[in-house]
């Protein structure tokens, strides 16, 4: 009786699973684009339903663009750009900039006695001095955070960013008579931009790598992940930068650095709300145009080799064991980087996914096992990682081991029918959810757009989905599940390296 | 769809100067045209008979059906020793399997179809979230209708979630800022008060199949839930799918008085918790806080805005961007709906800027205090909160919960709606007075979790300190027993039933006993005395009546039958708990051949007296231990697991001042010790045997 009830639950479970079809068209209807002169492409995502607007400036530049020396330097200049620009923020736009040049000149001779060989401990105390005391002078000038004060009052939300090792973003979200606003101070910050309070700000930056990093186990695991996996590559590197870059990076570096990466060409500005396409072009050839042309930044030159052997590395921290296994995958613009996609679903996404059930449900040695394809990023080839967490009175090796059966499995026999189409059932299911927030499906929009070259893409996934086979995820798993280019990392308790 | 359009809402901002205001920069100058009109959706409402109460906005732009159910209840009303109970049982629920299907089973037909379902368990409430297609929607609400009406409370799946939870108490003291929160709880409510408990391995001990089918069927009930669904659906369509698939489940909750805050009192300013190799210090500064009070809600969040939460605040600015020392603060007045939240301000700095960091928050909390805010600030706050009125709109969700939760917690909702015109008549003398009222200087503690020694300067400066033990109480320590031999069990056998013979042989022929004592039972801090009678008619008839501050329990056991009452109110006994009242009594052991093992452990010694120890085991994995003087033979000490008052654990129960009747030794005292303590006191006052007993008494049946 058990049985044929179960049986029957299934019959109509797979007619519900086929009936969900639903027309991504009409969300593409919803979506305009357009280009200015200086090469600043904007794409909206209309929605009438509520008066608010939600921004998105996307910028192709991130930790992957970064070199030895001035690692990090990314992520400062994304700190910069909310200090405000020669209208705002500041006093007198003038006296400032003669105080924070002569600060720059100052910082460098500091910097400079500090690195020689033989460093003048009188000497940089000294300079450091006189240094404090500009800080002071040019913080009278200070019309402090400025830029945030304004979005308040008028009702903006959400007002942040991120960066990343392919992308820097910034957003904020404004009722939608407001766009005029964003217009003025979005196009400001990228055109005109003041970084003041620099040296302060980098005290703030360093808290975040501590918080973040360095007093958090699994922030040093990934840290050392990347510095493992990668040789050449700058995905070797923490977006955020070792503390000693971040400790020399000066204001100079950081106005290069902008003038290099923030063209038109190189951004792309995504909105979406209660805007409409002729209001947003009135609006960006006002605001926009100021912004320097440029082309969009060729990619990184650099290419990881592949790997020659397998690498281990184990830590040993106050924090119980952590596991993560990599394997090096290719970038989204290749073909088998869609199949990985499936494959993390069939692996770890669900209750009944293969290792979730393997090593969470049956046989309770983890606490949790999740993966994922383009870690740190996927604009350059890079990591499809398996990250797990021993359960109390069980170890990394024995988790070590049931992944490598699991990964194993993958190369001799086939997944099978229904793991393919459950898999592609819930992949399906997440891309129509995403749709349903307008923020993450711009968020979406812009990535394809700069790391596909179409925002068009985020719609043409669902087939690229559909059409992954069994059979191509066998031969996903021979090419790239082998022991050289395989990455463990673990994290053990502090001590067990003594024994 | 049929909206509601809000009138209102053309909001004229004031742009307040910042010094530069009028010299021509064009941002004074952009015009803003006044907002469209909000389309706000509409909630529409409707009950079920069975008192499920259902909440739709519909929503047709995608085939998209979010769905979660309410429920009172939640971690507060988690027995203590039993912390967890509730998320245990929020998560059995969903993964246990349902109406014979295995959860595995279940687990795979949801993924299947794209359907996500979890059970959530909150500090006041459970949560049950379903999020499918439509076209899937109606096999979502068949499979948790199955999940709420026939549970399987599966023992490997509840493994599966003792398991995890043993993991997280493992990994607990892993990252510093959730050592700050969960130890600041400990601080400001006490150790052990519901409102800060701590999951312990002890608890996961504690906690069994029976608890969570009690929390099961005290909570989990049509009478208990308000579901909130957004989707495309008119209510029209909704309403029959869900009777459909919850129409037929039956009862009403049995919700427990809600625990009183007591907040302990503090001989110390500074906490300090130690975590090795840290170069930051997680800070917390605060005390217990307030209830929500809708008329003082306008104050509490424009004083917030202004003194702790966003960019903007005086604590971000004083901290972070004035002195570098952070990258986040955050906190405020935190009120809560049904018990004190918090007033709590957290931060984080490199272990050298400690007293730094704490200093500067103490000091802004002296400033607000004294002084009043400026115009500047208090517009800017007010006018934020003006400005963004629209993003509570943002989202169907949104609309929703805020709706949801206004009903969950029975808040005047036209005050609420009213807030944001509050807002705007308040005054920066309001803001002093607020600040005044709710930050109460000398109930201040701080918290800090870093490594001492890193920290370089003395934290006595703050104030008198305390260093705080953050170790994680390892697991009880369980007793290895060794695999039976036959040795071992003839040897268990011969010791037993020699002492039997010696000392119990009357348990062959007794036919009825009745005992009458009293008792003193000690339960923390709470002592009641009782008194007793108990009358057995052998083999399987007991009754007792037990006397406790004036009122009478009874407790009938008849064959496979039995009930208890308590202040009148009958309730049947299980299986189990009639099986447990015979276990391994003499009178049993002389009369189920076959029924135990008896299983010789050591030799031990205790107080210079030599006992032997016997391990008895029978059906289930039930057990007891029987420590035997072998000189007398008189079964002096026993050991299993007890439950008194709720309080589970290992019992040694003292057996003393034995009189011989009838061929029985009967021992006039016992005394039960849990975790070293004596619990239980009993002094027998008389042993009758095989008297006449009334029948009548063991009348089980209601009829």
């Amino acid at each position: 009786m058990k049985k044929v009830l179960i049986l029957l639950f299934l019959i109509t479970f797979a007619i519900v699973a086929n009936g969900s079809d639903f027309n991504f068209d009409t969300v593409k209807e919803r979506v305009s684009e357009f280009t200015l002169s200086n090469g600043l492409k904007f794409i909206l995502l209309e929605d009438h339903s509520v008066p608010i607007a939600s921004f998105v400036t996307y910028a192709n530049v991130g930790g992957s663009d970064e070199s030895i020396g001035i690692y990090g330097i990314s992520h400062v200049l994304e700190h910069l750009a909310f200090k405000g620009t020669s209208e705002v923020g500041t006093k007198n736009i003038k006296k400032e900039k003669a105080i924070l040049d002569k600060m720059d000149i100052l910082f460098s001779r500091i910097r400079g006695e500090k690195n020689s060989l033989h460093p003048d401990k009188n000497k940089i105390k000294e300079l450091e001095k006189k240094f404090e005391e500009l800080r002071k002078e040019a913080q009278e000038y200070v019309v402090p955070n400025e830029f945030d004060s304004i979005l308040k009052k008028n009702g903006g939300v959400g007002l942040n960013a991120g960066t990343g090792a392919d992308s820097t973003v910034y957003f904020f979200s404004l009722p939608s008579n407001k766009v005029e606003l964003w217009a003025y101070l979005e196009s400001g910050r990228f055109a005109d931009p003041v970084f003041r309070e620099f040296y302060k700000e980098r005290e703030v930056i360093k808290e975040e790598r501590r918080v973040r990093v360095d007093n958090q186990p699994v922030g040093k695991m990934v840290e050392e992940t990347l510095a493992l996996a990668f040789k050449d590559h700058p995905y070797k590197t923490n977006t955020i930068g070792p503390m000693s870059n971040i400790n020399n990076i000066t204001r100079y570096d950081v106005k290069r650095y902008f003038r290099e990466f923030y063209t038109a060409g190189n951004i792309v500005i995504g909105v979406t709300g209660d805007v409409y396409p002729e209001q947003l072009k009135k609006l960006a050839k006002k605001y926009f145009s100021k912004i320097p042309a440029g082309k969009r930044k060729p990619r990184n030159t650099t290419i990881e080799p592949p790997q020659l052997g397998e690498k281990r590395m184990t830590i040993y921290e106050d924090s119980q064991p952590w596991i993560i296994t990599g394997y090096h995958c290719p970038s989204v613009l290749h073909e088998d980087f869609v199949k990985f996609s499936v494959l993390d679903y069939i692996m770890t996404n669900g209750r009944s996914s293969r290792l979730y059930k393997k090593l969470v449900t049956d046989n309770k040695s983890a606490l949790f096992v999740g993966s994922m394809a383009g870690f740190p990023g996927n604009k350059y080839p890079s990591l499809y990682i398996i990250f797990s967490l021993p359960n109390m009175g069980h170890t990394t090796e024995e988790l070590e081991k049931i992944i490598g059966e699991g990964i194993n499995k993958l190369k001799t026999e086939k997944v099978t029918e229904e793991e393919l189409k459950s898999a592609k059932v819930r992949m399906k299911v997440a891309l129509i959810k995403e749709m349903t927030s307008n923020r993450g499906l711009l968020f979406s929009l812009l990535s394809s757009e700069i790391l596909q070259g179409s925002w068009e893409n985020a719609f043409t996934y669902i087939d690229q989905i559909e059409k992954v086979t069994a059979e191509d995820l066998k031969k996903l798993a021979e090419k790239y599940f082998t022991l050289s280019n395989r990455v463990v990392v673990k994290i053990e308790k502090k001590g067990e390296d003594k024994k | 769809m049929r909206k509601f359009t809000l009138v209102l809402l053309v909001f004229t901002v004031l742009v307040y100067g910042t010094g530069i205001f009028g010299k021509g920069r064009k941002l004074e100058k952009i015009k803003y045209p006044p907002l469209n009109e909000i389309q706000k959706p509409v909630v529409k409402s409707t009950q079920l008979n069975n008192g499920i109460k259902i909440k739709l906005i519909e929503d047709q732009k995608f085939p998209v059906v979010n769905f979660t159910a309410y429920l009172k209840g939640g971690d507060v009303y988690d027995p203590a020793g039993k912390t967890g109970l509730a998320s245990v049982t929020a998560q059995l629920l969903r993964i246990g399997g349902a109406a014979g299907i295995k959860g595995a089973e279940l687990d795979r037909m949801l993924d299947m179809s794209g359907i996500s379902i979890s059970f959530g368990s909150s500090f006041d409430y459970y949560t049950i979230n379903v999020s499918a297609l439509k076209p899937s929607f109606g096999k979502a609400m068949d499979i948790l209708s199955k999940m709420l009406e026939s549970p399987v409370f599966d023992k490997d799946k509840f493994e599966e979630i003792k398991s995890q939870f043993s993991s997280s108490i493992s990994r607990s003291n892993d990252d510093p800022a959730s050592i700050r929160n969960r130890e600041f709880g400990k601080l400001i409510y006490g150790k052990g008060s519901p409102f800060a408990a701590q999951l312990e391995y002890e608890h996961l001990e504690n906690i069994t199949l029976n608890d969570v089918r009690k929390f099961y069927s005290m909570f989990f009930k049509p009478g208990n839930m308000m579901i909130g669904v957004t989707g495309p659906f008119k209510i029209e369509e909704l309403e029959p799918t869900i009777n459909k698939h919850f129409g037929q489940l039956k009862g009403n909750p049995v919700i427990p008085v809600y625990p009183v805050v007591k907040t302990p009192e503090h001989g110390f300013n500074v906490y300090f918790a130690e975590k090795a190799d840290q170069t930051q210090s997680q800070i917390v500064v605060g005390h217990p806080g307030y209830k929500e009070n809708i008329d003082e809600k306008a104050k509490i969040l424009v004083f917030n805005s202004i003194f702790s939460q966003g960019f903007n605040s005086r604590l971000m600015q004083r901290l972070r961007v004035k002195m570098g020392l952070t990258y986040g603060v955050g906190g405020g007045i935190n009120s809560e709906y049904l018990y004190p939240g918090d007033v709590s301000f957290t931060t984080f700095t490199k272990s050298e800027s400690t007293i730094t960091a704490v200093s500067a928050i103490l000091d802004e909390i002296k400033r607000i205090r004294t002084e009043k805010v400026t115009e500047k600030e208090l517009n800017e706050a007010k006018d934020y909160f003006l400005n963004s009125y629209v993003f509570k709109f943002s989202s169907p969700e949104k609309v929703l919960n805020d709706h949801i939760r206004k009903e969950f917690y029975n808040l005047d909702k036209a005050k609420y709606d009213d807030l944001v015109n509050k807002i705007k008549t308040v005054t920066a003398d309001d803001v002093l007075k607020a600040a005044q009222k709710y930050l109460v200087p000398e109930k201040i503690v701080t918290l800090i979790v870093g490594t001492k020694k890193n920290v370089k300067e003395d934290l006595a400066k703050l104030g008198k300190v305390k260093d705080i033990d953050i170790s994680i109480k390892p697991p009880p320590v369980k007793e290895i027993i060794p695999e039976a031999t036959p040795a071992s069990l003839k040897k268990g056998n011969d010791i037993l039933f020699k002492a039997l013979m010696m000392n119990y042989s009357g348990y062959r022929n007794i036919k009825t006993a009745v005992k009458d004592s009293t008792m003193n039972i000690t339960l923390g801090p709470r002592s009641f005395n009782l008194e007793q009678s108990l009358t057995v008619v052998y083999p399987d008839k007991i009754y007792s009546e037990t006397k406790v501050m004036g009122m009478t329990m009874k407790r009938v056991v008849n064959g496979k039958k039995g009930y208890m009452t308590q202040m009148g109110q009958r309730k049947e006994l299980t299986e189990e708990e009639i099986e447990e009242s015979g276990f391994a009594g003499l009178y049993d052991i002389f009369h189920s051949k076959g029924k135990y093992k008896f299983q010789y452990l050591r030799t031990e010694e205790i107080k210079g007296i030599s006992y032997d120890v016997v391990y008895i085991t029978g059906q289930k994995d039930k057990w007891v231990k029987f420590f035997i003087n072998n000189r007398t033979g008189l079964i002096e000490i026993k050991e299993k697991i007890e439950n008194i008052g709720g309080q589970k654990g290992l019992g040694r129960i003292y057996l003393s001042l034995f009189k011989k009747q009838k061929g029985i030794s009967f021992p006039f005292k016992t005394e039960i010790f849990m975790k070293d303590k004596k619990v239980v006191d009993i002094t027998m006052k008389k042993v009758v045997i095989n008297s006449i007993i009334d029948k009548s008494l063991f009348k089980v049946d209601t009829k």
